[in-house]
């Protein structure tokens, strides 16, 4: 709290003041005794002794502030637009943010700095989010700032960083002010007119005999003649028909029955991977989300699925402008998930979340109450045999007591074997013995400092610099994520559960990090083969409980699991025999280009030129994976009519809606 | 941490600026006035010249506050002179409100033109452009430093600062004269047992209230900050039984996943 110009200031405070009490001790060696009997130190004291007083005044008023006045500080975020006041986002629109700042009555700070902590991805367009300046009770402040959000999902405002410093500069106190409020950011609405399928690219007009719903109703396409009965419409009668046939004949029309379609959404790890707004898993929202809206505007029905390789909730198919709010919703919440795995390297993330940490949770990380004894990390190591995977330096930590030891001894050894050495040398050269005690006392006092900072540069800094990192780590998210009293315990020796959880912490406070992709052993993390389970059933209810003419659309990654979709396509077979739609939408990893047969020769040939260069010999590989992944899984649902669309190519959204269309028209045969 | 913003060199005309200048400055002269009523001679040009190089230094407060001390303790007229026999005497009131003024106005005046906030070495402005060939003899880039703006300083911020010069000036001396010289004196110089007095004064006043606010931080903590310090003294108890327990959990864990070949 205090800066080190306070701290200069209150050292020459007290300089003075012991000068001024000790003056006549100092100036006896100069002055007379008559001189020193005028000697008086009230002024040379009071001096000093007002400044003291004055800085410990200041010192008490600035520790009032910082613990009680600032605990009281009030701040209240809400969202503008151009209309008003909004709780929803949307992609890519100006946005403006408000935020009030009050303390209560009777109190004020006279200097402080607040600043907005930015999400991850949030675009400031114009003005700062920060305040400067004094803050009075009785005188709210307000912070206004415009941003754009470019990725569709949520965005989480934590709080307000803050510093504050009295006016001149002696004390200093950051902290944050934690007030999270999270924003869903829905994806951008779309022109449905150009969506929808009105071009005429065939002759749709049905073949005799067949119409797209056997069902009579309200409808305007004419579906059959039948003989009039008793409270019919007399509107319905077929004049001409009647005259004919010499009785009353009525029409019966079509039933306007809507179709329904209902996405299923892959928000497994494996969409999840990349940078946020730029994952497959973005795009699969966009599609899904002008899906939904196309469909709802043609007055049909939208359901969503969303599945993991553990869960997936549904909502069923209805239409009308909250059901599609509600969908909306659910795919900005599934656009903000960021993949996890329990292999990723805790060495990456440990600094990350220490620093997310003490950044938004600066109280939970006081070493006054988040304590942890330096001692500890060199008596007690942590463990290699609860490690994922121990490296050489981890076998060689656990064993840090026992260095410890070895060293002192050696330590010891080498004292003593010095100063042995140095009398010998001191009784050979005859040297004076003030002289001698001179070199001892420096040699000592070298070898005293070197004692203890050789083992504190050399014996495994990182580790032991990480293992309090860890533990402080451990307590908040013991606390955050609820965990028993002895969570902290836990969290210190299970590498796995830890890891889950910093991920977790990271997650939820929308901080990127990296991950590795494959195990030790090549092992791809993110396939996530389980899906495809949880999809088959999911898609097995939906049948189960469907309609007639509904539209299926699988938006899955399934590039990595070719070999694995059996569950899959038995269920898809079980919606085909029950005369229903399916498509499958495929995300397509970014960077890659999308299948082409083109593309392939061209990829090929510049595969050939270049093989001495390794980066782009990968590429081309992992490219030609892609590829053939591809067109195995396009094969594979061929078989059974269904068509395999890649989400980057052209525009999935108009594909599904043409299918929609289709459906509408052909029906089932009577 | 905040992000500290760049600004531009601040003119000493500026309003802001230039109000605690003045106010130095103005403290200077009553210093000078005090020091030439005592008679002190040329020495009493010391402080003010100590003073007045120090406005442009950081550390002006304190050589200024060095040589004021060594300009009081300057022969013949080192001693107290009462001008105004009572409680409070008015030449030292002045002098004491004087020094004051000066070290508060040249910390303000700090605050404005270098920083006010301690800067950050980790935090740095990227100069590429006038690297100079001799880097390596300095420790980089230029640390970024937060200044106050000069716009912030206000009336009511220097009215305070006057109205508290005499309180602080006089209180300093009512205490230091009433404090006890000899009761319970163990044998001590009385000068030094009124350096004692007050360091027990001193050290007793600031225990009471860092007890009074520390306490009061336990009052206030949030209900996650409160699990947090239980969670932790229950680990700093029991550390050893649960690291024992969790090691072998997360040791039989870790196997078992080995042996099904998950890892």
């Amino acid at each position: 709290m205090l800066t080190s110009r306070g701290w200069w200031f209150i050292f020459v405070v007290f300089a003075l003041l012991v000068y001024a009490v000790l003056g006549q001790y100092i100036f006896g060696f100069f002055w007379h005794r008559e001189q020193l009997q005028l000697y008086d130190p009230t002024v040379i004291a009071v001096v000093p002794f007002t400044l003291l007083l004055w800085i410990i005044w200041e010192w008490c008023l600035f520790g009032f502030r910082t613990r009680l006045v600032l605990r009281q500080l009030r701040i209240e975020r809400s969202m503008w637009d151009d209309r008003g006041r909004v709780t929803t986002l949307w992609e890519n629109r100006t946005f403006q943010a408000s935020i009030a700042v009050h303390l209560p009555a009777g109190t004020g700070v006279p200097y402080l700095v607040l600043e907005d902590r930015l999400p991850f991805g949030i675009q400031e367009v114009k003005e700062s989010a920060r305040f400067e300046g004094a803050l009075q009770g009785s005188v709210p402040e307000e912070i206004t700032y415009r941003f754009r959000c470019p990725k569709v999902g949520s965005v989480r405002f934590e709080g307000l960083a803050l510093e504050m410093a009295d006016l001149q500069g002696f004390f200093y106190f950051r902290t944050f002010i934690s007030r999270p409020s999270v924003y869903p950011v829905l994806p951008v609405l779309i022109e449905t007119t150009g969506n929808a399928a009105g071009v005429k690219r065939h002759n749709w007009l049905l073949p005799p005999g067949i119409h797209r719903h056997r069902r009579p109703g309200s409808g305007s396409e004419l579906l059959d003649l039948r003989d009039y009965m008793p409270g019919d419409p007399p509107k319905t009668i077929a004049w001409k028909v009647s005259a004919r046939r010499d009785r009353l004949i009525t029409k019966e029309f079509e039933s306007e029955v809507p179709v329904r379609c209902t996405l299923f959404v892959d928000t497994s790890n494996s969409v999840r991977l990349g940078p946020a707004g730029q994952n497959a898993l973005t795009r699969l929202v966009e599609i899904g989300a002008a899906v939904a809206q196309a469909v709802s505007e043609n007055r049909d029905l939208a359901g969503l699925c969303l599945f993991d390789e553990a869960t997936a909730s549904t909502v069923r198919p209805a239409r009308g402008h909250r059901h599609m709010v509600r969908l909306l919703n659910r795919l900005a919440q599934a656009a903000g998930l960021a993949p996890t795995t329990g292999q990723a390297e805790l060495s990456t993330l440990l600094p990350l979340g220490y620093g997310l940490a003490r950044e938004i949770y600066p109280e939970m990380m006081r070493p006054d109450w988040n304590r942890f004894p330096f001692w500890l990390a060199w008596l007690w190591p942590a463990s290699s045999s609860t490690m994922l995977h121990p490296r050489t330096s981890d076998y060689l930590y656990q064993w840090s007591p026992l260095w410890l030891l070895i060293y002192c001894l050696m330590a010891i050894l080498g004292f003593g074997f010095v100063v042995v050495e140095m009398f010998r040398l001191v009784g050979f050269l005859r040297i004076r013995p003030e002289l001698l005690l001179l070199v001892l006392t420096l040699a000592s006092l070298g070898m005293i400092i070197g004692f203890f900072r050789l083992p504190a540069i050399a014996f495994f800094p990182h580790k032991r610099r990480m293992l309090g990192w860890r533990k402080r780590l451990a307590a908040v998210l013991s606390v955050r994520y609820g965990l028993a009293p002895g969570g902290l315990g836990v969290l210190m020796e299970d590498d796995e559960l830890f890891s889950r959880l910093l991920q977790q912490f990271l997650v939820d406070h929308q901080m990127p990090f990296p991950l590795p992709l494959y195990d030790r052993r090549g092992r791809y993390l993110f396939a996530a083969p389980k899906k495809i389970q949880v999809l088959a059933s999911s898609l097995l209810r939906s049948v189960g409980k469907g309609h007639d003419n509904e539209l299926f659309v699988l938006l899955a990654d399934l590039l990595e699991l070719t070999d694995q979709l059996d569950p899959l396509l038995r269920a898809i077979k079980v919606a085909l025999v029950r005369h229903h739609r399916v498509l499958v939408v495929c995300p397509w990893p970014p960077g890659i280009p999308v299948p082409a047969a083109a593309t392939d020769i061209k990829a090929r040939a510049e595969a050939r030129d270049a093989e001495k260069d390794f980066e782009l010999v990968l590429y081309q590989t992992t490219k030609d994976r892609f590829h053939r992944s591809f067109h195995r899984l396009r094969r594979t649902f061929a078989r059974m009519g269904v068509p395999v669309v890649c989400a980057q190519s052209g525009d999935p959204a108009r594909v599904i809606l043409e299918r929609l269309d289709l459906l509408r028209f052909l029906g089932r045969k009577q | 941490m905040i992000e500290p913003k760049v600004v531009k060199k601040i003119p000493l005309s500026d309003r802001g600026a230039s109000h605690y200048l003045i106010i130095a400055l103005v403290a200077l002269g009553t210093i000078l006035l005090v020091m030439i009523q005592r008679e002190a001679g040329v020495t009493a040009l010391l402080p003010i010249l100590a003073g007045l190089i120090g406005l442009g230094t950081r550390f002006g407060p304190i050589v200024f506050l060095i040589t004021l001390g060594l300009a009081l303790n300057t022969l013949p007229y080192f001693g107290s002179k009462t001008f105004w026999p009572g409680l409070i005497e008015i030449p030292e009131l002045l002098l004491c409100s004087a020094v004051l003024a000066y070290a508060i106005a040249h910390y303000r005046f700090q605050c404005l033109v270098t920083h006010i906030f301690p800067p950050d070495p980790r935090r740095r402005r990227s100069n590429k452009a006038k690297r100079s060939p001799f880097l390596f003899l300095v420790s980089g880039d230029p640390v970024m430093k937060a200044r106050r703006s000069t716009g912030l300083v206000s009336a009511t911020e220097i009215m305070w600062l006057i109205i508290s010069l005499p309180i602080f000036g006089g209180l300093a001396q009512v205490i230091w004269k009433h404090l006890p010289t000899e009761g319970s004196n163990p044998g001590l110089q009385p000068t030094i047992w009124h350096a004692v007095v007050i360091a027990w004064l001193v050290g007793l006043s600031g225990f009471v209230v860092a007890a009074i606010l520390g306490y009061w931080r336990f009052r206030i903590m949030t209900p996650e900050e409160a699990a947090l310090y239980l969670q932790d003294t229950v680990w700093e108890q029991s550390r050893r039984e649960q690291r024992r327990i969790s090691r072998w959990v997360a040791w039989a864990r870790l196997r078992y996943r080995r042996k099904k070949g998950e890892s």
